[in-house]
This record gives structure tokens, C-alpha cells and sequence, in this order.
């Protein structure tokens, strides 16, 4: 039983990561329609700008974590104002194949200027392990639950009390009322891609603690997207227990079963869900009349 | 009619002599052209930079001393990025214009991909980056690989760990990449398994680019492993050695290849790598054996370059420098088959103690060079040689 609740707490722990990659993609989608297929990259650009002034600056981890969410605000700004903003109007799949030519230009830029070695990321919480019973962590890790677990209450809260989230939430159902509404709808995209960015900024941090700093942590970014349409791909608290629920499943399908399971056990979710519930397990269910 | 015999005698001569020239590209009477393909961008960077440079050292070295028959030796340097298509390109490049030998051929893939094109065309080519066995086995006429097997380097870890740590009642355990390089390593390991009568309970696969290894390292913990064969490349090791600590798995010892003997893995995985055994040919840059090489390299690299200095530098200037006393020893009859001739004429080979002297013969191109135990002696950041 130890193995057992050892596995489920190091899922919980990888999991949370997916989590946090899971709500940008939430987020943006649910505003927009848009999947943001650069997600991956614009938290690795953090990261590696966050290192970048962690190295000059001597800032710890903590002074780092408004470092990142104000770099990620000024990301997601630039790229809604310079890129998402002049296609609006555009059938969807341009913008969509959009993110993903800005996604093979972030990673190109990054190689260019950071180079493609991994780097040491020094600037961790520590390497102070947590036991709880035979769960044993990082500080980092736990972290990265805990935050998940915070970032899902935020949002709750700010989808049903703050004037932007009903606002989100109004733009999400139907645009074009909204807009009669007086709601200022480029706004509510612009803010979108800040949070979307700013989560996945804290998620590349976390990832270059906890692992290291490499343009291949791009990818293990991308693993959050599984988390998302398991969850619901409107559905931005459903997207982070979808994260939870693969790091979990990854974890006790290695190991129990093994055999590099856990690799591919994200992307036989994606097939089973959008066969049986292709809205996800806490999504919206589009109905259309005819 | 004699002068006029002699003439043409003469010019039938200078021709045949110009014929040979012309038959092996790359050399003019000033200078000796070598090529290279390497991963100077890309993920393995790393490697591709420290190999420039050692083959930038042998070449300084041979050419402070008059060169190859007065010649300077040159190199033409590509970059394939690490992708074996860029590979191909590069070599099509380097053959388009002219080069003596190549010294530089990226990874394995990359190398698959040249080698019909350097077969096909006779091009000397001297394997040092990356043993692969599908260019000595079996053997090339024109291909010369420097190195040992992985399998081999992960066999004489867990050698080491029976013999010298007491390991021999301990269980076994080994962690693999899912392709041809895991292959490797798998193959040795299980041949240590066999040699040595080991318990071996637990071998895991893994995804090339996979990042925790949390799942792996419990499974490590519940097995009671004692040893772990390591077959990761950078990323890897340094996650299996950061969870291990985690688990606080103090007993558990991890034996790797010589991926993980680079100043990068030490600097990753921290005090969580400290202790780990790794098996390579090439000596550590602190081992007095290297001494002699440091010298030279300190002689024509900055410090900046000394910086990116690792055993990748070593191999290749091992590569560099056999070709260099190949052509020097051909000095009258300079071709690519003379030169092909002295490399496999049994002669051991010195490469100032960048790696054990080492030779080949007409039906053995790989110098299966033996591998060294190391450890990680992270607080000194050096690989200590292991009593043998």
C-alpha cells in the first residue's frame, strides 16, 4: 500500500505541472476558441528569461515568481496585441496554425540565444525533501500542488465574483451579445493570454527547478494538453484535475505495469475521451439546434 | 628517338603521378583537406563543439610541426544541427569540395546516413564521436572507428560493482533508452547478468526526451535494487540520480556510460550525482594519464575554448592525431589507400594519453579501446579513476 500512495503522490507532483500547462490552454480556449499550440514555448521562453535575470540578479525562487508572472504579462500582451488581435475575424485554424509557426519561432530563438544545452537552473526553493508517510517530495514539487490547488480557487472565484470573469464568461457563451452587452471582447482575449502565459510561466519555473532548463522542456509542456481534454477544454478548474488525474494514471501505469505506459498513456486518454465525451469530463456540451 | 622516348616516358609518368592527386581529393602541394560533419547546434551541442576542438589541437600541433610533408593540414567544419538529413547534406558538401578524410560524422543515425556516400566514394573516414557498430561491423575498407562498445562500458561497470563494491548478492536493475543506444546498453548489461550470475529484477524502458523519472525510481525503491545500470544519455541521468536521493536511497549505487562523463551531468545532478560510476575510454581530463594532452590543448586552445573542453576533445583529437602519423607516415606515397594501410598495419597508436594506445588490422576497424571505471567526485568537480 506504501508503493500505491508513493505512486499516487509523485503523480500528484507531475500531474500538478501538466495542471498549470492545462489552464493556459483553458483559459485561451474558453475565451477565444483558439488553441494556443505555442503554450509549451511561451512558458520555456520564461523560464529561460527568468534564469537569465535570476543569474544577474542573484533573485532566489521567491523573487522570482513576480519576475515571471510580469514577464508573462508582457509576453502575453505583446503576442495578443502583435499577432492573436490582427487575425481576429480569421477562421479559427489560421490562428490556430498561427501559434504553431510561433511556436517553431520561439524554440528557434531560444536555441539562438540561450544555445541548446541544458542549463543549471540555480535558483530553487531548496533541496529540502517533504515525507508525508511514504510520499516524499521536493519543495518544488509541493509547491507546484500546492499553487495548482490555489490557481484552481482563484479561478473559481474570479469566473463567478470579479467583473472580468463574468465578463470572460459572457464573451465565452456568445461574442456577439457580449459585445452588444458593452463588453470590451479584444480586452477579455488580451486578458486571456496574459493568464494563459502567466500560469505557464509559473509552470516553467517549476520545471526548471524540478527538472532542468533545456528547449526540450517545450515539449514536456505540451503533455499538459492531454490534461485538457480530459478535463474540458473550456473547462479551466476541470483542465487542472485533468492534469492531476494523467500524472497519476502515468505513474501507476508505470509503476505497475511499466513497459513505457506512461508515455503514451496521455495520448490514449485524448482517443478514449473525445470518443465517448468528446467535451471532456467537466466541459461544456456544445448543443446546436437544426 | 631516345630524347624523344625519354620525354614521353617523363610526361607519361608526371601524368600518372597527376592521376594519383587527382584520384584522392583534398591535397595540394601547400595543403591537406579534412572534413567534418558536427553537431555544432542542436541538443548535443555540447559534443559537437568539444570535438571541433580537439580536432582543432591535433591539427595546431601537427601543423607547428611542419605539417604533413610540408603540407598544413586544414579542416572544413559542417554543422548537421543533429539532424540526420543535414548530415547527408554536409557530407555532400564536404565530398563537393574535395576533402582528403573525414573525422567528424555526428551521431549514429547521421552517421547511417553518410556512409553509403563515403563508401561509394573511398572516403577515408575516422569514427571518433560515436562508436557505432554499423560502421566496423562489418568492416569498412575506407571506415576506422575509435572507441568501445556501450554495452561493453555499462558491462564493466556492473563488472566493477561485483568485483570491487560487493555488489555480487545485490539486486540488479537497469533503466534504457528504447532505441538503438539503449539496445546497446541492455545488451551489455544482460551479458554481465549472465557472466556474473546476478540477480536481475527489474528492467525499465524508457521514451527518449522523457523528463521525470519518479515512477522508475519507486519501482527502483519497492525491487530493493542495489544497483542500477544507468543506460541514459544527459537529462536522464541527472533525473534518476536527483530521485534517488530523494527516496533516500543510500545503499543504491548507479553505474553509467560515458554519457553521463561530462562536466554537464556533474554540474546538473549536483550533490545528488555525487558517487556515480561511469565507464568510458577516453581518461578523465584530471587523470595524470591525460596530463600530456592538457598540455597541448592548453597550448593552442583560449581559455574561453579550454572551458568546453571534455572527452569529446579527447576523441577526436585521438581521431585527428592517427590520421595525422597515418599521413605523415605516408609521406612519399600520400593516397588514401597508403594512409588506409598504415592504420591498419597493427601499429599501436599514441594519442598523448587522450585514450590507451590503441591499433587496428584488415579485419578489425574498431579499436575496442578498454574502458576505465570513474567516479564522480562532484565536490572537486573531476571524474576519479577507480582502482582497478
Amino acid at each position: 500500500m506504501n508503493y500505491f500512495f508513493a505512486l499516487l503522490g509523485s503523480g500528484l507532483a507531475v500531474g500538478a505541472i501538466y495542471g498549470l500547462v492545462a489552464i493556459g490552454f483553458a483559459i485561451i480556449y474558453r475565451a477565444t476558441r483558439v488553441i494556443n499550440f505555442a503554450l509549451g514555448e511561451m512558458m520555456m521562453l520564461n523560464a529561460y528569461i527568468a534564469h537569465t535575470i535570476g543569474v544577474h540578479t542573484a533573485l532566489g525562487f521567491w523573487g522570482l515568481v513576480p519576475v515571471v508572472i510580469v514577464v508573462s504579462v508582457l509576453l502575453g500582451l505583446v503576442i495578443e496585441f502583435v499577432l492573436i488581435r490582427p487575425m481576429i475575424g480569421e477562421p479559427t485554424i489560421s490562428i490556430v496554425m498561427m501559434t504553431v509557426g510561433l511556436a517553431v519561432f520561439i524554440r528557434s530563438l531560444v536555441v539562438l540565444v540561450w544555445g541548446a544545452a541544458p542549463l543549471e537552473f540555480s535558483a530553487s526553493p531548496g533541496d529540502i525533501v517533504l515525507s508525508l508517510g511514504p510520499v516524499r517530495l521536493y519543495l518544488a514539487q509541493a509547491i507546484a500542488i500546492g499553487l495548482l490547488l490555489a490557481i484552481m480557487a482563484g479561478f473559481a472565484v474570479f469566473y463567478r465574483y470579479t467583473r472580468s470573469g463574468i465578463a470572460m464568461r459572457a464573451a465565452a457563451n456568445d461574442e456577439t451579445v457580449a459585445l452588444l452587452m458593452g463588453i470590451d471582447v479584444r480586452r477579455i482575449y488580451a486578458l486571456a493570454w496574459v493568464l494563459a502565459a502567466s500560469t505557464a510561466g509559473l509552470a516553467g519555473l517549476l520545471i526548471s527547478t524540478i527538472y532542468e532548463l533545456g528547449p526540450d522542456m517545450s515539449a514536456f509542456g505540451l503533455r499538459g494538453f492531454p490534461a485538457t481534454i480530459l478535463g474540458g477544454l473550456d473547462a479551466v478548474g476541470g483542465s487542472a484535475a485533468g492534469g492531476f488525474i494523467i500524472g497519476i494514471l502515468e505513474n501507476l501505469g508505470e509503476g505497475y505495469v511499466g513497459r513505457g505506459l506512461k508515455e503514451i498513456i496521455g495520448f490514449v486518454i485524448i482517443l478514449v475521451v473525445l470518443m465517448i465525451r468528446p467535451f471532456g469530463l467537466f466541459g461544456t456540451r456544445n448543443v446546436e439546434r437544426v | 628517338m631516345h630524347l624523344m622516348r625519354r620525354v614521353a616516358g617523363a610526361l607519361m609518368l608526371g601524368a600518372l603521378a597527376g592521376t594519383a592527386h587527382a584520384a584522392d581529393p583534398g591535397i595540394t602541394d601547400k595543403e591537406i583537406k579534412i572534413g567534418e560533419v558536427l553537431p555544432l547546434t542542436g541538443p548535443v551541442s555540447f559534443a559537437g563543439e568539444a570535438h571541433y576542438l580537439g580536432t582543432k589541437v591535433a591539427l595546431a600541433e601537427a601543423n607547428a610541426t611542419g605539417g604533413v610533408a610540408g603540407r598544413k593540414v586544414v579542416a572544413v567544419t559542417e554543422d548537421d544541427g543533429y539532424v540526420p538529413a543535414r548530415a547527408f547534406q554536409a557530407a555532400q558538401k564536404l565530398l563537393a569540395e574535395g576533402v582528403f578524410a573525414v573525422t567528424g560524422t555526428s551521431g549514429t543515425s547521421h552517421l547511417n546516413a553518410m556512409m553509403p556516400l563515403f563508401i561509394e566514394q573511398k572516403v577515408l573516414t575516422i569514427v571518433s564521436i560515436n562508436p557505432a557498430e554499423q560502421a566496423y561491423n562489418p568492416v569498412k575498407k575506407n571506415i576506422f572507428v575509435i572507441g568501445t562498445d556501450y554495452g561493453n562500458a555499462l558491462y564493466a561497470v556492473v563488472k566493477y560493482a561485483v568485483e570491487k563494491l560487493g555488489k555480487k548478492d545485490a539486486r540488479f536493475g537497469v533503466i534504457y533508452q528504447d532505441d538503438d543506444f539503449g539496445a546497446n546498453n541492455l545488451l551489455g548489461y544482460q551479458r554481465a547478468v549472465k557472466d556474473f550470475g546476478l540477480k536481475n529484477v527489474l528492467e525499465i524502458p524508457y521514451k527518449r526526451g522523457q523528463k521525470d523519472f519518479s515512477a522508475e525510481m519507486l519501482r527502483v525503491q519497492n525491487e530493493n535494487v542495489g544497483f542500477i545500470a544507468s543506460g541514459g544519455i544527459i537529462a536522464e541521468n541527472v533525473a534518476i540520480f536527483k530521485e534517488a536521493k530523494k527516496l533516500g536511497l543510500k545503499d543504491l549505487r548507479v553505474g553509467t556510460v560515458w554519457t553521463a562523463h561530462l562536466p554537464i551531468v556533474q554540474q546538473l545532478s549536483g550533490e545528488a550525482g555525487d558517487g556515480y560510476y561511469t565507464a568510458d575510454y577516453m581518461a578523465d581530463l584530471s587523470d595524470a594519464d591525460a596530463a600530456p594532452f592538457v598540455e597541448v590543448a592548453k597550448k593552442y586552445l583560449s581559455a574561453d575554448e579550454m572551458k568546453k573542453v571534455n572527452r569529446y576533445t579527447m576523441a577526436s583529437y585521438s581521431g585527428a592525431s592517427i590520421l595525422i602519423q597515418s599521413m605523415r607516415a605516408c609521406e612519399k606515397d600520400l593516397t588514401r589507400d597508403c594512409v588506409i594501410g598504415q592504420l591498419e598495419s597493427g601499429k599501436k597508436f599514441s594519442v598523448n594519453g587522450a585514450t590507451a594506445p590503441f591499433g587496428f588490422s584488415p579485419s578489425k576497424h574498431f579499436s575496442d579501446s578498454p574502458v576505465r571505471v570513474l567516479q564522480n567526485d562532484f565536490k572537486n568537480a573531476r571524474f576519479v579513476r577507480v582502482p582497478e
